[in-house]
This record gives structure tokens, sequence and C-alpha cells, in this order.
């Protein structure tokens, strides 16, 4: 691999072209390498643009909406959790707007998720911990609470403990929703 | 043939070839939630001086891709916004130099995303054992036609400050 580099990058001095090689592969996030790594599922499918210009370009594109989608859904979130903890205070008026609003909460959510999930590799990885790296992991832990909000929602309905799952969606939430806040805090730093 | 040896040894004589054996060149990048800097030290540099008439002359060129601002993803951001795989290097050439004292001043062409503009720079030179160069100029990304990349749905500024150091061994 190591060779690989060296040779391709001669190549392109002496053809004054960039080389388009991604320099330190080995330090690509694992999910990125499932998808776009030398054998990764999209590859193997042949499945994606020609050729590596043509990737980064839509990895801006892809991670530019993800940018505005991840700022909507966090608006959203935060209504919810308005909506939720007025529901909690006894207004349950607010319960069809919270269910209604869950739907489009947790599609905007998935679409930026996977527009950032699913976009071709970056040009260049390193190994140092930085803000978008802890942004990446803190991915983790939203994508997860955003898993299992819904069914934890439906389960206040039908648990026989309803302040026990009352309590799980609420914790569950507010994990989410912090994660969400400092994963969107972290993209305001600059290294 | 003996005019000629005869004429470039003269020459020689005269013209100094400033070998620099490390560099360091800048980029102040500048938006309204932060800024941050890119560091390249692997430009080539070729840089000659005439000591009878205080003049000389520079060639520097970069690649893009050397350039570390410490995030990846950004480093990754600005090869596409300088469309670095069809321009992947920034050149200077200058077109006057002039040397008074410790300082010179540069004039020049100055290449970038494949447009070429007229630049002026004053650096600061030292010719004693360990010879340096140093000084920074200004740039605007529109004038080499470079779309700005938004964070937060603000545009990164026009504008650029260049810095660079050359340093030789001894």
């Amino acid at each position: 691999m190591k060779h690989l580099f060296i040779f391709s990058f001669i190549l392109s001095i002496l053809s004054g072209q960039l080389d388009t090689t991604i320099q330190n592969v080995e330090n690509m996030p694992l999910r990125t390498k499932i998808l776009w790594g030398e054998k990764g599922f999209f590859r193997q499918l042949n499945f994606g643009p020609e050729n590596r210009k043509d990737e980064i370009k839509l990895r801006v594109r892809m991670l530019q909406n993800h940018q505005k989608l991840a700022l909507a859904s966090l608006g959203l979130v935060a209504y919810q959790s308005y909506l939720g903890n007025q529901m909690v205070r006894g207004d349950y008026s607010k319960q069809e707007d919270h269910r209604k609003f869950s739907k489009i909460t947790w599609g905007a959510y998935m679409t930026s998720a996977s527009l950032s999930y699913f976009a071709p590799p970056a040009q260049r990885y390193d190994k140092r911990i930085s803000s978008m790296k802890v942004h990446q992991w803190l991915s983790y832990i939203h994508f997860a609470g955003m898993m299992t909000l819904p069914f934890l929602g439906k389960n206040i309905v039908t648990s026989n403990d309803y302040d026990a799952a009352l309590k799980t969606h609420q914790n569950v939430a507010t994990i989410t929703i912090t994660s969400m806040s400092l994963s969107a805090l972290l993209t305001l730093l600059p290294y | 043939m003996k005019l000629v040896i005869l004429f470039l040894s003269i020459a020689l004589s005269f013209s100094q070839n400033l070998d620099f054996s490390s560099s360091e060149i800048k980029y102040y990048g500048y938006h309204v939630l932060h800024n941050w800097i890119g560091v390249s030290t692997s430009s080539s540099s070729k840089v000659l001086y005439d000591a009878s008439s205080k003049t000389g002359s520079a060639s520097v060129s970069v690649r893009l891709d050397s350039f570390d601002s410490k995030l990846s993803s950004r480093d990754s951001n600005m090869l596409y916004y300088t469309n670095a795989i069809d321009f992947p290097e920034v050149v200077f050439k200058s077109t006057e130099a002039k040397v008074t004292e410790d300082s010179v001043y540069i004039q020049g062409n100055l290449t970038f995303h494949g447009v070429t503009k007229k630049i002026k720079t004053s650096a600061h030179i030292q010719l004693n054992n360990i010879q340096t160069l140093s000084g920074s100029f200004n740039i605007k990304l529109s004038d080499f036609n470079v779309k700005r990349p938004s964070l937060m749905f603000i545009e990164i500024d026009d504008n650029v400050r260049i810095e660079y150091s050359f340093k030789s061994s001894q």
C-alpha cells in the first residue's frame, strides 16, 4: 500500500496533477471504509461517481446539505423536547403535535445522518483528535438515541409501568439532544 | 565558445543562488466563527541575487495538498474549492526584485486556480551565514475565481493572508 502511494505520488508530480490517492487511508473511519474502502460495499457494486474528482464534489455537496439539514433537525428536536415537557406537565393537547412532529424530526434527522454517513471519502485523514472527530463520535450517541426514541415513545402508552417508561424516554431524549447540541457546537471550533 | 564561458563565469560571479533548505508558507483563513492557519513546509524555490546591482529573481511553487490546517476535513474541502485536481500548484514568479539594506521589494505574478495576478510584497532578507527571506502579502479569493465555502450559512472571508519564510541550512 505504501509503495502504491509513493508510486502514485511520483507519477502525479511527473504529470503535474494532484495525487488523488486518499492520504493516510488507514485513519479512515470504519463506516467509510466499509462503504468506500478499497473493497468497500459501494466499490463492489460499482456504485458512485466515476472518478475521484466527482467523488470529492459529491462529498462536499452531501456534507454541505448535511450541515443545513442537521441544524433544522436540531431545531425540530428542541421543539419536540418542548412539546414533550408540556405533556409531562399535564398539557395533553400537545400529544398530537408531538406525535406528528416526531415523524418529521426523525425523517429530517435520518436524511441528514445519511448524507454524512454515506458521503464519499475525504482526500486526507489523520490520527490526531480534532473537533470533527469528536463530532463524529458524538453522532454514534445521538444516532442510537434517535433510533430508540420512537420505540420508547410508544412504550409509554403500552407499558405497565408508565412512570418508568416515561423516565427512560425522557433520559434518552435528554442524552440525544445534549449530544446533538454538542456536536453542532463542535463544528464552530477551528481545530 | 570562450566568449560564452567568459560570460557565464562573469554572470556567476555576480549572481548568487540562495539555496534555501527549509521553507514555511502559511495561509490565514478567516470566518466570523473562527480563524485558522494552513501550513506547508514543502515548497520548492529558486532565488537568485545579484550583489552588484542589488537585484534578484525568485520563483516559488507549492502544492496545495501539502498544506496542513490541523483539520483534515477542512484540508479536503480546500482542495475541492481550489480545484486542486486540475490546478495542483500555486506558483509565484518575480518580475522585479530590488534589495535595499535588509529588505527586498518584490513584484511578480502569482498563479493560483489557473488565474495569474500581479502581486507586490516586501520581504525581510538576511544574507549572512544563514540566509533568510520572509514576508507576507494578501490575496482575495474572488480575484482568483475561487468559490468560497460556507459554515453555518456564512461564507469564509474573501481575504487570505499569505506568509512565507525561507531559510538556508548554513
